[in-house]
């Protein structure tokens, strides 16, 4: 045997078992958010032409939805006629994906909740009732992948999403302080919402907040508003 | 054949090969992972180039290569090389010739690393991986030198009659 193939062998013996990926949709979806975001840079020119089109006939813009008419807008436009005033600006960072998914509420997913530079979380998902919300992190896709698992078992403000060996120590990613609430639902099933004051660690897409950005008391209202539920348990 | 198609072939079926040179670069699963996904976003995002690339893997590679030397460059200060073996885990016992051949590349600088992934791993020449580091061959032959002495000396009963690349 040479060296080189000697040494091949020792690097075969350092390899670890590749993650199991059935399916590389994620992948390019997240090509696709890049791209859309990019695209915005060239939105100041576009908004140009589009002034240029008002004042001469012919130049009007294209015939397509607007952002405003997106789903993922729309639903957080909806979610932030139902909070108190003051949170802050709501987006959907994502849909929740859990094994509630195909039969979910009207505005199931994860809403970030943006104010004074600080970012909160609230997640809203309907499921088994016997399957409490799930940790996956689909609105962060760089960690969403490897951290769906059950942790039905800890506290909310124990529970840590991500947290990888760390030479220094520091946690990556993990949940801050929240207030979670559950709805029982007709045939086994609950709805689930919890507000979370953030992320926490290296990882945290931005600052957490101070506190949950809801109340106990303001998230027993959400919860209890039909606008939360499926229509076929009750919802409008 | 159609672009996206071809990207798509290309992602399901060099997916695996891309993780496993990553985690000999980053010595990390999820690390190696992450690598490998913001390899391939840049890899799909380029595709209006892909036309005039002619070797998609080269090109993966490159971006592959180019990625984590950015990376450490950014976060050098993370940098950890290993004074000792680390424990492997309890749950997943790990033979021991992998948990010293790790410590050993992460012992290495990342362009002495990617120097020994692409000589002796990837299979390329000194030519080759010269150009595809953008490194003159000699020190390509240097660092894949330091990298040999790096693992012969963490490893010595599996190594010690090795010939690597002679500077």
């Amino acid at each position: 045997m040479t060296g080189h193939a000697q040494i091949r062998q020792l690097l075969e013996q350092a390899l670890a078992e590749p993650p199991a990926v059935a399916d590389d949709r994620p992948l390019f979806a997240r090509a696709a958010r890049i791209r859309r975001r990019r695209r915005t840079g060239l939105g100041l020119a576009a908004a140009g032409l589009l002034a240029v089109g008002a004042i001469v006939p012919g130049w009007g813009p294209p015939d397509r939805p607007s952002a405003a008419d997106r789903p993922e807008r729309q639903q957080a436009q909806r979610l932030q006629a139902l909070l108190p005033a003051g949170l802050g600006t709501v987006e959907r960072a994502a849909p929740v994906l859990g094994p509630g998914a195909d039969h979910g509420g009207p505005l199931d997913g994860v809403y970030w909740l943006r104010r004074d530079g600080r970012l909160g979380v609230i997640r809203i998902e309907t499921g088994l009732a016997s399957s409490p919300s799930l940790s996956c992190t689909p609105e962060l896709p760089t960690v969403a992948a490897r951290s769906c698992t059950l942790q039905a078992a800890l506290r909310r403000d124990e529970l840590t999403v991500d947290q990888r060996p760390d030479p220094a120590g520091r946690v990556e990613l993990a949940w801050g302080r929240s207030v979670d609430a559950v709805l029982l639902l007709p045939g086994g099933r609950a709805l689930f919402v919890d507000a979370i004051s953030g992320y926490l660690g290296t990882r945290a897409p931005g600052p957490a907040m101070d506190a949950p950005p809801l109340t106990a008391e303001q998230l027993r209202d959400l919860v209890r508003r039909p606008e939360l539920v499926p229509v076929g348990d009750g919802g409008v | 054949m159609d672009p996206d198609q071809v990207l798509h072939e290309f992602v399901a079926a060099r997916r695996t090969a891309l993780f496993r040179s990553a985690y000999l670069l980053c010595g990390d699963r999820d690390e190696a992972d992450d690598l490998v996904q913001t390899t391939l976003v840049k890899v799909i995002l380029g595709r209006r180039r892909l036309r005039r690339i002619d070797n998609l893997d080269a090109y993966a590679r490159q971006t592959l290569l180019n990625t984590f030397i950015a990376a450490r460059r950014r976060f050098w200060r993370r940098e950890q090389a290993y004074g000792e073996l680390p424990e492997p885990a309890a749950a997943h016992p790990e033979p021991k010739l992998g948990v010293a051949v790790r410590a050993a590349l992460a012992g290495l600088r990342p362009k002495q690393r990617a120097v020994v992934v692409l000589r002796y791993w990837e299979d390329l020449d000194v030519a080759a991986t010269a150009e595809l580091l953008g490194m003159p061959e000699s020190t390509v032959r240097s660092h894949s030198a330091r990298g040999l002495a790096a693992l012969r000396a963490l490893v010595p009963q599996d190594i010690d009659q090795l010939q690597g690349d002679r500077p």
